[in-house]
Protein backbone atom coordinates (compact mmCIF):
# COMPACT_ATOMS: atom_id res chain seq x y z
CA UNK A 1 0.00 0.00 0.00
CA UNK A 2 1.34 3.38 -0.92
CA UNK A 3 1.94 5.66 2.04
CA UNK A 4 2.41 9.38 1.83
CA UNK A 5 5.90 10.61 2.61
CA UNK A 6 5.85 12.13 6.07
CA UNK A 7 5.65 15.87 5.60
CA UNK A 8 6.78 17.61 8.77
CA UNK A 9 6.39 21.14 10.09
CA UNK A 10 10.16 21.49 10.43
CA UNK A 11 10.59 21.05 6.66
CA UNK A 12 8.63 24.29 6.26
CA UNK A 13 10.17 26.02 9.25
CA UNK A 14 13.72 25.80 7.84
CA UNK A 15 12.70 27.71 4.71
CA UNK A 16 11.86 30.84 6.73
CA UNK A 17 14.52 33.52 7.42
CA UNK A 18 15.51 32.64 10.97
CA UNK A 19 15.38 36.09 12.51
CA UNK A 20 11.69 36.53 11.71
CA UNK A 21 9.40 36.60 14.71
CA UNK A 22 7.11 33.58 14.73
CA UNK A 23 5.24 33.63 18.04
CA UNK A 24 4.42 36.87 19.85
CA UNK A 25 3.10 36.35 23.37
CA UNK A 26 2.02 39.04 25.77
CA UNK A 27 5.54 39.53 27.18
CA UNK A 28 7.73 37.28 25.11
CA UNK A 29 8.66 36.51 21.52
CA UNK A 30 10.00 33.43 19.76
CA UNK A 31 11.77 33.73 16.40
CA UNK A 32 11.75 30.92 13.85
CA UNK A 33 15.35 30.32 14.96
CA UNK A 34 14.21 29.83 18.58
CA UNK A 35 11.64 27.24 17.56
CA UNK A 36 14.19 25.50 15.38
CA UNK A 37 16.68 25.27 18.27
CA UNK A 38 13.94 23.93 20.48
CA UNK A 39 13.32 21.15 17.95
CA UNK A 40 16.98 20.05 18.25
CA UNK A 41 16.96 20.17 22.05
CA UNK A 42 13.71 18.26 22.21
CA UNK A 43 15.10 15.53 19.98
CA UNK A 44 18.03 15.03 22.36
CA UNK A 45 15.82 15.06 25.47
CA UNK A 46 12.98 12.81 24.32
CA UNK A 47 14.24 10.17 21.88
CA UNK A 48 11.61 7.76 23.24
CA UNK A 49 8.82 9.43 21.30
CA UNK A 50 10.40 8.88 17.88
CA UNK A 51 7.88 7.27 15.54
CA UNK A 52 5.30 6.91 18.28
CA UNK A 53 1.65 7.93 18.29
CA UNK A 54 1.40 10.75 20.79
CA UNK A 55 -1.42 12.65 22.47
CA UNK A 56 -0.65 16.21 23.54
CA UNK A 57 -2.42 17.84 26.47
CA UNK A 58 -1.53 21.48 26.93
CA UNK A 59 -2.55 23.61 29.89
CA UNK A 60 -2.29 26.74 27.80
CA UNK A 61 -2.17 27.75 24.14
CA UNK A 62 1.31 29.21 24.35
CA UNK A 63 3.03 25.95 25.32
CA UNK A 64 1.39 24.02 22.51
CA UNK A 65 2.38 26.71 19.99
CA UNK A 66 6.00 26.57 21.12
CA UNK A 67 6.37 22.79 21.24
CA UNK A 68 4.21 21.54 18.37
CA UNK A 69 6.98 21.65 15.69
CA UNK A 70 9.41 19.83 18.03
CA UNK A 71 6.91 17.07 18.79
CA UNK A 72 5.77 16.85 15.17
CA UNK A 73 9.41 16.42 14.16
CA UNK A 74 9.64 13.12 16.06
CA UNK A 75 6.17 11.58 16.34
CA UNK A 76 4.36 9.44 13.89
CA UNK A 77 0.89 10.68 14.74
CA UNK A 78 -0.19 13.57 16.94
CA UNK A 79 -3.54 13.64 18.68
CA UNK A 80 -4.28 17.21 19.72
CA UNK A 81 -6.42 16.41 22.69
CA UNK A 82 -9.21 18.89 23.42
CA UNK A 83 -10.21 19.79 26.98
CA UNK A 84 -13.68 18.31 26.81
CA UNK A 85 -13.06 14.57 26.45
CA UNK A 86 -11.61 13.98 29.90
CA UNK A 87 -14.02 11.21 30.89
CA UNK A 88 -13.58 9.32 27.64
CA UNK A 89 -9.83 9.79 27.31
CA UNK A 90 -8.99 6.07 27.38
CA UNK A 91 -11.53 5.24 24.72
CA UNK A 92 -10.11 7.91 22.43
CA UNK A 93 -6.52 6.82 23.06
CA UNK A 94 -7.49 3.31 22.14
CA UNK A 95 -9.23 4.36 18.90
CA UNK A 96 -6.25 6.46 17.87
CA UNK A 97 -3.63 3.90 18.95
CA UNK A 98 -1.97 6.39 21.27
CA UNK A 99 1.24 5.17 22.90
CA UNK A 100 2.61 8.30 24.58
CA UNK A 101 0.90 11.18 26.38
CA UNK A 102 2.82 14.45 26.48
CA UNK A 103 1.70 17.12 28.94
CA UNK A 104 2.71 20.74 28.37
CA UNK A 105 2.24 23.86 30.48
CA UNK A 106 3.84 27.17 31.33
CA UNK A 107 6.17 26.98 28.31
CA UNK A 108 7.59 23.63 29.43
CA UNK A 109 7.23 19.90 28.92
CA UNK A 110 5.57 18.73 32.15
CA UNK A 111 5.60 15.00 31.53
CA UNK A 112 6.02 12.33 28.86
CA UNK A 113 4.22 9.13 29.78
CA UNK A 114 4.12 5.79 28.10
CA UNK A 115 0.62 4.43 28.29
CA UNK A 116 -0.35 0.83 27.99
CA UNK A 117 -2.49 0.58 24.92
CA UNK A 118 -2.90 -2.33 22.57
CA UNK A 119 -1.67 -0.86 19.34
CA UNK A 120 -3.46 -2.44 16.44
CA UNK A 121 -0.34 -3.18 14.44
CA UNK A 122 -2.09 -3.43 11.14
CA UNK A 123 -3.53 0.06 11.32
CA UNK A 124 -0.37 1.57 12.74
CA UNK A 125 1.72 0.23 9.89
CA UNK A 126 -0.42 0.93 6.91
CA UNK A 127 -1.51 4.47 7.58
CA UNK A 128 0.48 7.61 7.90
CA UNK A 129 -1.72 10.14 9.63
CA UNK A 130 -0.02 13.21 10.90
CA UNK A 131 -2.76 14.79 12.95
CA UNK A 132 -5.80 13.56 14.79
CA UNK A 133 -8.36 16.15 15.83
CA UNK A 134 -11.62 15.80 17.67
CA UNK A 135 -14.59 17.19 15.82
CA UNK A 136 -17.93 17.89 17.39
CA UNK A 137 -19.90 15.15 15.70
CA UNK A 138 -23.43 15.61 14.44
CA UNK A 139 -24.82 13.69 17.39
CA UNK A 140 -23.00 15.96 19.81
CA UNK A 141 -20.48 13.18 20.52
CA UNK A 142 -16.94 14.15 19.52
CA UNK A 143 -15.50 12.15 16.64
CA UNK A 144 -11.86 11.69 15.77
CA UNK A 145 -10.71 12.67 12.31
CA UNK A 146 -7.21 12.36 10.96
CA UNK A 147 -5.43 14.62 8.50
CA UNK A 148 -2.05 14.69 6.86
CA UNK A 149 -0.06 17.89 7.24
CA UNK A 150 -0.25 18.23 3.45
CA UNK A 151 -4.03 18.28 3.54
CA UNK A 152 -4.11 20.83 6.36
CA UNK A 153 -1.91 23.26 4.44
CA UNK A 154 -3.33 22.59 0.98
CA UNK A 155 -5.06 25.98 0.77
CA UNK A 156 -2.50 27.94 2.81
CA UNK A 157 -0.78 30.88 1.19
CA UNK A 158 2.82 29.75 0.75
CA UNK A 159 4.44 33.01 -0.35
CA UNK A 160 7.29 33.49 2.15
CA UNK A 161 8.35 36.88 0.77
CA UNK A 162 4.89 38.32 1.28
CA UNK A 163 4.59 36.46 4.59
CA UNK A 164 6.33 39.31 6.43
CA UNK A 165 3.37 41.55 5.62
CA UNK A 166 0.98 39.45 7.68
CA UNK A 167 0.57 39.30 11.42
CA UNK A 168 -1.99 36.73 12.45
CA UNK A 169 -3.95 36.81 15.66
CA UNK A 170 -5.00 33.54 17.22
CA UNK A 171 -8.63 33.38 18.27
CA UNK A 172 -9.23 29.62 18.32
CA UNK A 173 -7.28 27.06 20.28
CA UNK A 174 -4.61 25.26 18.27
CA UNK A 175 -6.11 21.88 19.17
CA UNK A 176 -9.13 22.79 17.03
CA UNK A 177 -9.21 22.52 13.26
CA UNK A 178 -9.60 26.28 12.70
CA UNK A 179 -6.87 27.21 15.17
CA UNK A 180 -4.43 24.65 13.78
CA UNK A 181 -4.96 26.04 10.30
CA UNK A 182 -4.12 29.59 11.38
CA UNK A 183 -1.06 28.29 13.22
CA UNK A 184 0.17 26.34 10.20
CA UNK A 185 -0.58 29.23 7.86
CA UNK A 186 1.76 31.44 9.92
CA UNK A 187 4.55 28.89 9.71
CA UNK A 188 4.20 28.10 6.01
CA UNK A 189 4.35 31.74 4.96
CA UNK A 190 6.79 32.80 7.69
CA UNK A 191 4.30 35.20 9.28
CA UNK A 192 4.03 36.21 12.93
CA UNK A 193 1.35 34.75 15.12
CA UNK A 194 0.09 36.79 18.05
CA UNK A 195 -1.21 34.53 20.81
CA UNK A 196 -3.28 36.26 23.45
CA UNK A 197 -3.68 34.39 26.71
CA UNK A 198 -7.02 32.68 27.13
CA UNK A 199 -8.03 34.87 30.05
CA UNK A 200 -8.90 38.52 29.66
CA UNK A 201 -11.84 40.59 28.46
CA UNK A 202 -12.72 41.38 24.86
CA UNK A 203 -11.45 44.89 25.48
CA UNK A 204 -8.00 43.69 26.54
CA UNK A 205 -7.96 41.29 23.59
CA UNK A 206 -8.70 44.16 21.20
CA UNK A 207 -5.98 46.28 22.79
CA UNK A 208 -3.53 43.36 22.58
CA UNK A 209 -4.24 42.82 18.87
CA UNK A 210 -3.90 46.57 18.27
CA UNK A 211 -0.58 46.90 20.14
CA UNK A 212 0.87 43.95 18.26
CA UNK A 213 -0.46 45.30 14.91
CA UNK A 214 -2.45 42.15 14.10
CA UNK A 215 -3.73 42.48 10.54
CA UNK A 216 -5.15 39.01 9.83
CA UNK A 217 -7.77 37.41 11.98
CA UNK A 218 -9.91 34.35 11.54
CA UNK A 219 -12.86 33.82 13.89
CA UNK A 220 -16.47 32.73 14.20
CA UNK A 221 -19.27 35.18 13.34
CA UNK A 222 -20.21 35.19 17.06
CA UNK A 223 -16.68 36.17 18.00
CA UNK A 224 -16.70 38.97 15.39
CA UNK A 225 -20.06 40.29 16.61
CA UNK A 226 -18.72 40.51 20.13
CA UNK A 227 -15.57 42.18 18.92
CA UNK A 228 -17.56 44.79 17.00
CA UNK A 229 -19.17 45.75 20.32
CA UNK A 230 -15.78 46.63 21.82
CA UNK A 231 -15.34 50.41 21.70
CA UNK A 232 -11.83 50.44 20.20
CA UNK A 233 -12.18 47.59 17.72
CA UNK A 234 -11.58 49.83 14.71
CA UNK A 235 -8.01 50.44 15.89
CA UNK A 236 -6.96 46.93 14.88
CA UNK A 237 -5.28 47.43 11.48
CA UNK A 238 -7.06 44.50 9.82
CA UNK A 239 -6.31 43.68 6.18
CA UNK A 240 -7.63 40.15 6.14
CA UNK A 241 -10.81 39.03 7.89
CA UNK A 242 -11.93 35.41 7.84
CA UNK A 243 -15.16 34.01 9.22
CA UNK A 244 -15.90 30.34 9.76
CA UNK A 245 -17.34 27.73 12.07
CA UNK A 246 -20.89 29.06 11.95
CA UNK A 247 -23.19 30.46 9.31
CA UNK A 248 -22.07 33.96 8.26
CA UNK A 249 -25.15 36.04 7.59
CA UNK A 250 -25.34 39.23 5.59
CA UNK A 251 -25.58 41.39 8.68
CA UNK A 252 -22.17 40.45 10.09
CA UNK A 253 -20.51 40.63 6.66
CA UNK A 254 -21.88 44.13 6.13
CA UNK A 255 -21.05 45.23 9.68
CA UNK A 256 -17.46 44.08 9.23
CA UNK A 257 -17.07 45.88 5.94
CA UNK A 258 -18.45 49.04 7.58
CA UNK A 259 -15.90 48.80 10.40
CA UNK A 260 -12.98 47.72 8.19
CA UNK A 261 -13.67 49.15 4.72
CA UNK A 262 -10.17 48.33 3.44
CA UNK A 263 -10.08 44.70 4.54
CA UNK A 264 -10.60 41.58 2.46
CA UNK A 265 -13.48 39.72 4.04
CA UNK A 266 -13.92 36.06 3.31
CA UNK A 267 -16.19 33.51 4.84
CA UNK A 268 -15.17 29.91 4.81
CA UNK A 269 -17.39 26.93 4.49
CA UNK A 270 -15.60 24.00 6.02
CA UNK A 271 -16.97 20.75 7.19
CA UNK A 272 -14.47 19.18 9.56
CA UNK A 273 -15.48 15.82 8.15
CA UNK A 274 -14.56 16.79 4.61
CA UNK A 275 -11.47 18.84 5.46
CA UNK A 276 -11.15 22.33 3.99
CA UNK A 277 -14.21 23.40 2.04
CA UNK A 278 -14.21 26.63 0.10
CA UNK A 279 -14.00 30.37 0.56
CA UNK A 280 -16.50 33.03 -0.47
CA UNK A 281 -14.95 36.44 -1.11
CA UNK A 282 -17.76 38.62 -2.40
CA UNK A 283 -19.00 39.74 1.04
CA UNK A 284 -22.39 38.20 0.37
CA UNK A 285 -23.99 35.52 2.52
CA UNK A 286 -24.20 31.93 1.29
CA UNK A 287 -22.35 31.06 -1.89
CA UNK A 288 -22.98 31.43 -5.63
CA UNK A 289 -25.25 28.79 -7.11
CA UNK A 290 -22.73 28.09 -9.87
CA UNK A 291 -20.37 26.54 -7.30
CA UNK A 292 -22.76 23.59 -7.36
CA UNK A 293 -22.23 22.44 -10.91
CA UNK A 294 -18.48 22.94 -10.57
CA UNK A 295 -18.34 25.47 -13.39
CA UNK A 296 -15.73 27.45 -11.46
CA UNK A 297 -12.44 26.09 -10.35
CA UNK A 298 -13.00 24.75 -6.85
CA UNK A 299 -10.86 22.37 -4.89
CA UNK A 300 -13.94 20.43 -4.04
CA UNK A 301 -17.14 19.41 -5.74
CA UNK A 302 -20.58 20.09 -4.41
CA UNK A 303 -24.03 18.72 -4.89
CA UNK A 304 -27.41 19.11 -3.27
CA UNK A 305 -29.50 16.12 -2.34
CA UNK A 306 -32.84 16.58 -0.51
CA UNK A 307 -31.92 20.12 0.55
CA UNK A 308 -28.67 18.92 2.10
CA UNK A 309 -25.20 19.86 0.90
CA UNK A 310 -22.86 17.01 -0.07
CA UNK A 311 -19.20 17.70 -0.64
CA UNK A 312 -16.31 15.89 -2.25
CA UNK A 313 -12.94 17.33 -1.41
CA UNK A 314 -9.60 16.58 -3.03
CA UNK A 315 -7.66 17.24 0.13
CA UNK A 316 -10.02 16.25 2.86
CA UNK A 317 -9.64 14.33 6.01
CA UNK A 318 -7.75 11.14 5.39
CA UNK A 319 -9.94 8.95 7.45
CA UNK A 320 -12.56 8.97 10.14
CA UNK A 321 -11.20 6.99 13.01
CA UNK A 322 -14.14 6.99 15.34
CA UNK A 323 -17.68 7.41 14.12
CA UNK A 324 -19.12 6.80 10.72
CA UNK A 325 -19.15 9.08 7.77
CA UNK A 326 -22.04 9.20 5.32
CA UNK A 327 -20.38 8.80 1.92
CA UNK A 328 -22.24 8.04 -1.31
CA UNK A 329 -21.07 5.87 -4.23
CA UNK A 330 -19.47 8.83 -5.97
CA UNK A 331 -17.37 9.80 -2.97
CA UNK A 332 -19.49 12.73 -1.83
CA UNK A 333 -19.72 13.23 1.95
CA UNK A 334 -22.99 14.25 3.59
CA UNK A 335 -22.25 17.53 5.39
CA UNK A 336 -25.52 17.47 7.33
CA UNK A 337 -26.01 21.14 6.45
CA UNK A 338 -29.46 22.13 5.25
CA UNK A 339 -29.55 24.67 2.45
CA UNK A 340 -32.02 26.60 0.36
CA UNK A 341 -31.59 28.24 -3.00
CA UNK A 342 -32.61 31.87 -3.27
CA UNK A 343 -32.09 33.57 -6.61
CA UNK A 344 -28.51 32.78 -7.59
CA UNK A 345 -27.27 32.03 -4.07
CA UNK A 346 -27.19 28.93 -1.92
CA UNK A 347 -27.98 29.83 1.70
CA UNK A 348 -27.38 27.75 4.82
CA UNK A 349 -30.34 27.03 7.08
CA UNK A 350 -28.88 24.90 9.88
CA UNK A 351 -28.21 21.28 10.64
CA UNK A 352 -30.20 18.38 9.28
CA UNK A 353 -29.98 16.68 12.68
CA UNK A 354 -31.78 19.65 14.25
CA UNK A 355 -28.72 20.36 16.39
CA UNK A 356 -28.50 24.02 17.31
CA UNK A 357 -25.29 26.03 16.98
CA UNK A 358 -25.29 28.63 19.78
CA UNK A 359 -22.23 30.75 19.14
CA UNK A 360 -20.20 27.68 18.18
CA UNK A 361 -21.60 25.45 20.95
CA UNK A 362 -23.61 22.49 19.83
CA UNK A 363 -26.96 21.86 21.46
CA UNK A 364 -29.01 18.72 20.88
CA UNK A 365 -32.75 19.48 21.10
CA UNK A 366 -33.63 16.01 22.40
CA UNK A 367 -31.42 16.49 25.45
CA UNK A 368 -33.01 19.83 26.33
CA UNK A 369 -36.49 18.44 25.74
CA UNK A 370 -35.92 15.56 28.12
CA UNK A 371 -34.69 17.93 30.84
CA UNK A 372 -37.69 20.22 30.33
CA UNK A 373 -40.04 17.25 30.46
CA UNK A 374 -38.54 16.23 33.82
CA UNK A 375 -39.82 19.47 35.32
CA UNK A 376 -43.08 19.18 37.27
CA UNK A 377 -44.50 22.09 35.34
CA UNK A 378 -43.87 20.71 31.84
CA UNK A 379 -45.86 17.97 30.24
CA UNK A 380 -44.22 18.01 26.81
CA UNK A 381 -41.59 20.14 25.14
CA UNK A 382 -40.32 20.83 21.65
CA UNK A 383 -36.96 22.51 21.29
CA UNK A 384 -35.76 24.23 18.14
CA UNK A 385 -33.33 26.87 16.90
CA UNK A 386 -34.37 30.50 16.90
CA UNK A 387 -32.31 32.68 14.57
CA UNK A 388 -30.37 35.20 16.56
CA UNK A 389 -28.35 38.14 15.37
CA UNK A 390 -25.80 37.90 18.19
CA UNK A 391 -24.98 34.20 18.46
CA UNK A 392 -26.40 32.83 15.20
CA UNK A 393 -29.02 30.75 16.99
CA UNK A 394 -30.57 30.46 20.40
CA UNK A 395 -32.44 27.59 21.98
CA UNK A 396 -36.18 28.13 21.93
CA UNK A 397 -38.86 25.86 23.32
CA UNK A 398 -42.56 25.34 23.00
CA UNK A 399 -44.00 23.70 26.09
CA UNK A 400 -47.28 22.11 27.05
CA UNK A 401 -47.76 22.78 30.77
CA UNK A 402 -49.03 20.45 33.47
CA UNK A 403 -51.72 21.66 35.87
CA UNK A 404 -49.07 22.94 38.29
CA UNK A 405 -47.45 24.86 35.44
CA UNK A 406 -50.78 26.29 34.33
CA UNK A 407 -51.38 27.65 37.83
CA UNK A 408 -48.37 29.97 37.49
CA UNK A 409 -48.12 33.31 35.71
CA UNK A 410 -45.92 33.32 32.60
CA UNK A 411 -43.15 35.08 34.46
CA UNK A 412 -43.20 32.69 37.44
CA UNK A 413 -43.35 29.67 35.17
CA UNK A 414 -40.38 30.85 33.11
CA UNK A 415 -38.31 31.65 36.20
CA UNK A 416 -39.00 28.25 37.74
CA UNK A 417 -38.40 26.24 34.57
CA UNK A 418 -35.15 28.08 33.87
CA UNK A 419 -33.97 27.58 37.46
CA UNK A 420 -34.74 23.87 37.04
CA UNK A 421 -32.74 23.73 33.80
CA UNK A 422 -29.81 25.61 35.27
CA UNK A 423 -28.93 22.71 37.54
CA UNK A 424 -29.00 20.26 34.66
CA UNK A 425 -27.83 22.06 31.50
CA UNK A 426 -24.99 24.28 30.30
CA UNK A 427 -25.96 27.95 30.16
CA UNK A 428 -26.08 27.95 26.34
CA UNK A 429 -28.41 24.91 26.37
CA UNK A 430 -31.08 26.53 28.55
CA UNK A 431 -33.98 27.76 26.41
CA UNK A 432 -33.80 31.52 26.02
CA UNK A 433 -37.42 31.66 24.94
CA UNK A 434 -40.25 29.59 26.36
CA UNK A 435 -43.64 29.65 24.75
CA UNK A 436 -46.67 27.92 26.19
CA UNK A 437 -48.70 26.02 23.65
CA UNK A 438 -51.76 23.76 23.90
CA UNK A 439 -50.28 20.91 21.92
CA UNK A 440 -47.15 19.77 20.13
CA UNK A 441 -47.54 18.15 16.75
CA UNK A 442 -46.19 14.69 16.19
CA UNK A 443 -45.94 12.75 12.96
CA UNK A 444 -47.47 9.37 12.14
CA UNK A 445 -44.83 7.52 14.15
CA UNK A 446 -45.42 9.72 17.16
CA UNK A 447 -42.19 11.69 16.77
CA UNK A 448 -42.00 15.43 17.13
CA UNK A 449 -41.85 17.10 13.75
CA UNK A 450 -38.48 18.78 13.23
CA UNK A 451 -36.77 20.87 10.65
CA UNK A 452 -38.83 21.19 7.58
CA UNK A 453 -36.77 23.57 5.46
CA UNK B 1 -38.66 52.25 24.18
CA UNK B 2 -35.95 52.87 26.78
CA UNK B 3 -38.28 51.52 29.47
CA UNK B 4 -38.94 48.30 27.55
CA UNK B 5 -35.23 47.83 26.86
CA UNK B 6 -34.35 48.40 30.52
CA UNK B 7 -36.97 45.88 31.61
CA UNK B 8 -35.73 43.25 29.15
CA UNK B 9 -32.12 44.05 30.04
CA UNK B 10 -32.87 43.12 33.66
CA UNK B 11 -34.74 40.05 32.51
CA UNK B 12 -31.73 38.94 30.44
CA UNK B 13 -29.44 39.50 33.45
CA UNK B 14 -31.75 37.38 35.56
CA UNK B 15 -32.01 34.68 32.91
CA UNK B 16 -28.22 34.36 32.71
CA UNK B 17 -28.05 34.13 36.50
CA UNK B 18 -26.22 37.44 36.84
CA UNK B 19 -26.51 38.95 40.28
CA UNK B 20 -27.21 42.44 39.07
CA UNK B 21 -30.27 44.57 38.30
CA UNK B 22 -30.38 48.10 36.94
CA UNK B 23 -32.80 50.87 37.99
CA UNK B 24 -31.28 53.03 35.31
CA UNK B 25 -28.55 52.66 32.73
CA UNK B 26 -26.60 55.68 31.56
CA UNK B 27 -26.13 56.26 27.83
CA UNK B 28 -22.36 55.94 28.02
CA UNK B 29 -22.41 52.56 29.78
CA UNK B 30 -20.08 50.27 27.77
CA UNK B 31 -22.20 47.25 26.88
CA UNK B 32 -19.41 44.70 27.24
CA UNK B 33 -18.91 45.96 30.81
CA UNK B 34 -22.58 45.95 31.76
CA UNK B 35 -22.65 42.46 33.23
CA UNK B 36 -24.28 40.84 30.20
CA UNK B 37 -22.11 38.37 28.31
CA UNK B 38 -22.58 37.33 24.66
CA UNK B 39 -25.30 34.88 25.62
CA UNK B 40 -26.98 37.60 27.68
CA UNK B 41 -27.02 39.96 24.69
CA UNK B 42 -28.34 37.25 22.45
CA UNK B 43 -31.16 36.68 24.96
CA UNK B 44 -31.81 40.43 25.27
CA UNK B 45 -32.18 40.78 21.50
CA UNK B 46 -34.45 37.71 21.40
CA UNK B 47 -36.64 38.99 24.26
CA UNK B 48 -36.95 42.35 22.56
CA UNK B 49 -37.88 40.66 19.31
CA UNK B 50 -40.56 38.70 21.16
CA UNK B 51 -41.91 41.99 22.55
CA UNK B 52 -41.46 44.28 19.54
CA UNK B 53 -41.64 41.86 16.62
CA UNK B 54 -38.39 43.03 15.09
CA UNK B 55 -34.66 42.54 15.48
CA UNK B 56 -32.78 45.53 14.07
CA UNK B 57 -29.55 43.51 13.91
CA UNK B 58 -30.99 40.99 11.48
CA UNK B 59 -31.48 43.71 8.96
CA UNK B 60 -28.57 44.00 6.61
CA UNK B 61 -28.84 47.70 5.83
CA UNK B 62 -26.51 49.94 7.84
CA UNK B 63 -25.28 47.02 9.91
CA UNK B 64 -23.62 48.55 12.94
CA UNK B 65 -22.98 47.04 16.32
CA UNK B 66 -23.50 49.25 19.37
CA UNK B 67 -20.73 49.73 21.91
CA UNK B 68 -22.71 51.72 24.50
CA UNK B 69 -26.19 51.43 25.98
CA UNK B 70 -27.13 54.78 24.38
CA UNK B 71 -26.23 53.46 20.93
CA UNK B 72 -28.17 50.28 21.59
CA UNK B 73 -31.32 52.22 22.49
CA UNK B 74 -30.85 54.54 19.49
CA UNK B 75 -30.74 51.59 17.09
CA UNK B 76 -34.11 50.37 18.38
CA UNK B 77 -35.61 53.87 18.39
CA UNK B 78 -34.45 54.61 14.86
CA UNK B 79 -35.85 51.35 13.59
CA UNK B 80 -39.23 52.22 15.12
CA UNK B 81 -39.29 55.68 13.52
Amino acid sequence: MKTEKHNRIINHLVKIPRDRVFIALQDDIYTFEDIHSLCSEFKTDYPEIIDKNCAIISEDRESLAIYLPAIDNLCKTIFLQPDDIKTREREFYHSANIEIVIKLGNGKVLSVDNIACNVTQQIAETKCNDYILATSGTTGEPKLASYTLSSLIATANKNIDRGTEFIWGLSYDINRFAGLQVYLQSIISGSSLVIPSRTGSMDSLVNGYTEKSVNCLSATPSFWRKMLMAPHHKNIPLKQITLGGEISNQNILTALSNSYPEANIIHIYASTEAGVGFAVKDKKEGFPLDYIDGSINQKCQLKIKDNVLWIKSNHGCTNFIKGNLDVDNNGYINTGDLIKIKNDRVLFLGRESGSINVGGNKVMPEKVESVLEDSNHVHMAKVFAKNNSVLGSLVSAEIVLTDSGKALTNKEMKAEVIAFCRKRLESFEIPALLKRVDMIQTNATGKKIRNTP
Amino acid sequence: MRKIILEKFNEALEQTDTDKQYKNISDDQILLESGLDSLGFAILVALLEEELDFDPFQEAEDAVYPTTFGEFVAIYENRKA
